[in-house]
């Protein structure tokens, strides 16, 4: 088996707050951290949306002003230090940058839009380059650290920064960095949640992955960051280790998932096979649980079939959890956010509440954690199926 | 549904030979600063406006297409790629984007050979679906109007990649990138680590729509698209879908000490830190160009093409990369 590649920082904001220990103490203490959506989004719902003003961002970036830089800027500052030793022990070039991302900064465009409308040129603070492209919430990354090594972003709807960790990996194995900082950034605006409303797969209450009343899905937005480094002498991981990626394509329809998931299953096999990982080792899978009708079928028909032995009984040996309840769907930034999650569950020996699962829908077969509780997991993997039918199941570990 | 649909990869070399010799584990030793990567160029596909395909720019001088608009070469009346691997009913939805993607994936495997089944798709832009997101921003600005749920799903980066994967049942990994003033570079560097991951092959595709009112720019690139077909397999030119294969080895390296960066480079448009819309357009012009003329034999006395992937200097970035292409020695 190959080694891993261990994990040695990690930082995230998201609905449940600006920093990382309020968003982990939240995770932990079942809070959710959705809202009424604010009537500028146009529809009746609720959304994760990062709480409180968001610091303005520095003067020499004032140029790349957005919400989504903002975000960025909160993920990005707490793990300078970390990225620091990394440049300090590899060199700022052998570190790279990959990032997800499904809205960039779209918001921003739809102000500029109906700007010209009304003024017949575009404002003044707005720049396709710097505020629209994708490649921006790279750059904005890049200048505050100073990470000299290949970056991009990785834009595939909500796999968007799942497969960043296949990337990375790839990177890594043919000898092109030696440290990559991985993760994904996306923020809340008109066009998706507008654009999953007439998808009609919004929920008007607070969603409920994986429960006999959900209803749908919520948007939220954040962001979460990740410094991968190649195992030596002085890198301290945090004991939680990349050990797989899997990513596979639906080859089915644009927005509906294959009736049988199958594209899911094919990344989890995927996953454990480039990590020469059997399914009975697998002890936790955090789900992409949407919370719409046919995700949850279908991601359920997916993992009982790979993991049927592993869920039956009174005490099944895969636990199954569902977060999305916490920071509504973060699109481009929920594979990031999630892994995350799982490396904290991994670092605390703790499963978190898939809160709002209660009552479950007992025809999905998958008894979800309902309840936080100690237990200590090792091989897990983390689910983002996406628009396009693609697939990533990523493989977090405890370290050896 | 057949077995080698749903099988599982290696993530280990074991009987997928790539032209790399990476360790098919991550090691703990770092790498020398110097990297190399290569891969098999079998295959070139090309739409633009004036270009049908390849073959077709090149008879017309391998101009400069950044400023050039015109009718499509095959004049049939309808302007858009034919991107005929899509069904009608799937086509009638994509955008040109998807479209001209679609076409010169379609060009590019056939002249290398490679079932359309079981490449890996890897797709380079800046902008994406910019013409479906510039339409939804126009319905988004009515606060009770509807929003076209197919322009929605259709305004996603992956598009095109998404619509591969249904019309041609390819479960294969799939995926799209930006890199900015960087797009060749990184764009290269993702395909060829994944052929040096589980080889086989990829087709790397990059492609831009005209960016649409009101964010059209006169330093954009035009609506184009380009693919690569890349593999870790020279082609087998006795093999009948193989007989058109291009025999040529692109190696990708990094700059930084051994190769002068050629003079062509400082020609290049700048487009880093926000300071202007980076061209992909011309660095890629001069790769087909490169491709061409080492297929033509002009580069018989083997000495390699090289050829700058980056439009301008980036003072965050630290690594030049830089394209050679080599004739394959007919002696094997």
């Amino acid at each position: 088996m190959p080694p891993g590649i261990p994990i040695s920082a990690y930082s995230a904001c998201n609905g449940l707050g600006q920093t990382t220990a309020e968003v982990l103490d939240g995770l932990f203490a079942g809070r959710r951290g959705l809202s009424i959506a604010d009537r500028s989004l146009g529809v009746s719902t609720w959304v994760g949306a990062v709480p409180g003003e968001l610091p303005p961002l520095d003067a020499a970036l004032r140029e790349y002003e957005s919400r989504q830089g903002r975000i960025c800027a909160l993920v990005t500052v707490p793990l300078i230090p970390a990225i620091e030793r990394a440049k300090r022990r590899w060199g700022a070039g052998r570190v790279g940058l990959i990032l997800g991302t499904s809205t960039a900064g779209i918001a921003e465009s739809e102000r500029a839009w109906t700007y010209q409308r009304d003024h017949g040129q575009l404002p003044d603070t707005f720049t396709l380059e710097r505020q629209h492209a994708l490649y921006a919430t790279v750059e904005i990354v890049r200048r505050l650290t100073g990470v000299r090594g290949p970056g991009y972003v990785v834009s595939t709807a909500c796999s968007s920064s799942g497969k960043v960790f296949a990337s990375a990996r790839r990177l890594l194995a043919a000898g092109i960095v030696d440290a990559v900082v991985v993760g994904g950034v996306d923020s809340l605006c008109k066009l998706t949640v507008r654009g999953f409303a007439n998808l009609e797969v919004l929920s008007p209450d607070p969603c409920r992955p994986f429960s006999s009343e959900r209803r749908g899905i919520n948007i939220g937005e954040g962001a979460a960051l990740l410094l991968l480094e190649r195992p030596g002498i002085g890198v301290e991981g945090i004991g939680v280790e990349l050990l797989g990626v899997g990513e596979s394509s639906d080859a089915h329809h644009m927005t509906a998932p294959h009736p049988e998931g199958l594209g899911a299953r094919v990344a989890m096999e995927r996953a454990l096979r480039g990590a020469g990982v059997a399914p009975e080792e697998v002890d936790q899978i955090n789900v992409h649980g949407t919370g719409t009708t046919m995700n949850d079928e279908t991601e359920s028909h997916a993992i009982r079939q790979l993991f049927g032995r592993q869920l039956v009984g009174e005490d099944p040996a895969l636990s199954v959890v569902a977060t999305k309840g916490y920071t509504g769907h973060m699109l481009g930034a929920a594979g990031a956010t999630e892994a995350v999650f799982v490396a904290a569950t991994i670092e605390r020996k703790q499963l978190p509440a898939s809160v709002g699962a209660a009552p479950l829908d007992a025809t999905l077969g998958l008894s979800v954690e309902l309840e936080r509780r100690s237990r200590a997991t090792r091989r897990v993997l983390s689910n983002s199926l996406a628009f396009g039918g693609s697939n990533v199941s990523v493989l977090l570990g405890a370290s050896e | 549904m057949s077995a080698s649909l749903t099988e599982p990869l290696s993530g280990s070399l074991a009987g997928r030979p790539a032209t790399t010799g990476r360790p098919a584990a991550i090691s703990d030793h770092p790498r020398e600063p110097s990297v190399e990567l290569r891969a098999h160029l079998r295959g070139v596909g090309m739409w633009t406006p004036a270009f049908a395909d390849f073959d077709a720019w090149l008879a017309a001088g391998a101009s400069d297409i950044s400023h050039v608009s015109g009718e499509p070469a095959d004049g049939d009346g309808d302007p858009r790629p034919p991107a005929k691997l899509l069904h009608p009913r799937l086509r009638r939805r994509t955008s040109t984007l998807t479209r001209a993607a679609v076409t010169a994936l379609e060009s590019a495997t056939g002249q290398g050979g490679a079932s359309l089944d079981s490449v890996r798709f890897v797709l380079v832009s800046s902008f994406g679906e910019i013409e479906a997101t510039v339409e939804l921003l126009e319905q988004l600005a009515e606060p009770e109007g509807p929003v076209s749920p197919t322009k929605f799903h259709n305004s996603v980066h992956n598009t095109a990649t998404g619509y591969m994967s249904i019309a041609s049942g390819n479960h294969r990994e799939a995926t799209a990138i930006a890199g900015g003033p960087h797009n060749l570079a990184v764009g290269l560097l993702e395909a060829l680590a994944g052929l040096a991951e589980v080889g086989g092959d990829v087709v790397l595709i990059f492609a831009e729509e005209r960016l649409p009112p009101p964010f059209e720019r006169s330093d954009a690139d035009p609506t184009f698209a380009v693919a690569l077909h890349l593999s870790s397999e020279a082609a087998d030119r006795a093999q009948p879908d193989q007989s058109r294969s291009l025999e040529i080895e692109l190696r990708l390296t990094n700059a930084t000490s051994t190769t002068p960066a050629p003079a062509e480079a400082a020609a290049l448009a700048p487009g880093v830190g926000g300071v202007g819309l980076p061209s992909m357009v011309a660095p890629l012009m001069q790769l087909l160009r490169g491709a061409a003329r080492v297929r033509d034999g002009a580069a018989h006395d083997r000495v390699p093409v090289p050829i700058p992937l980056t439009s301008g200097d980036d003072p965050g970035v630290e690594s030049a990369w830089l394209v050679t292409l080599h004739q394959l020695d007919p002696r094997g």
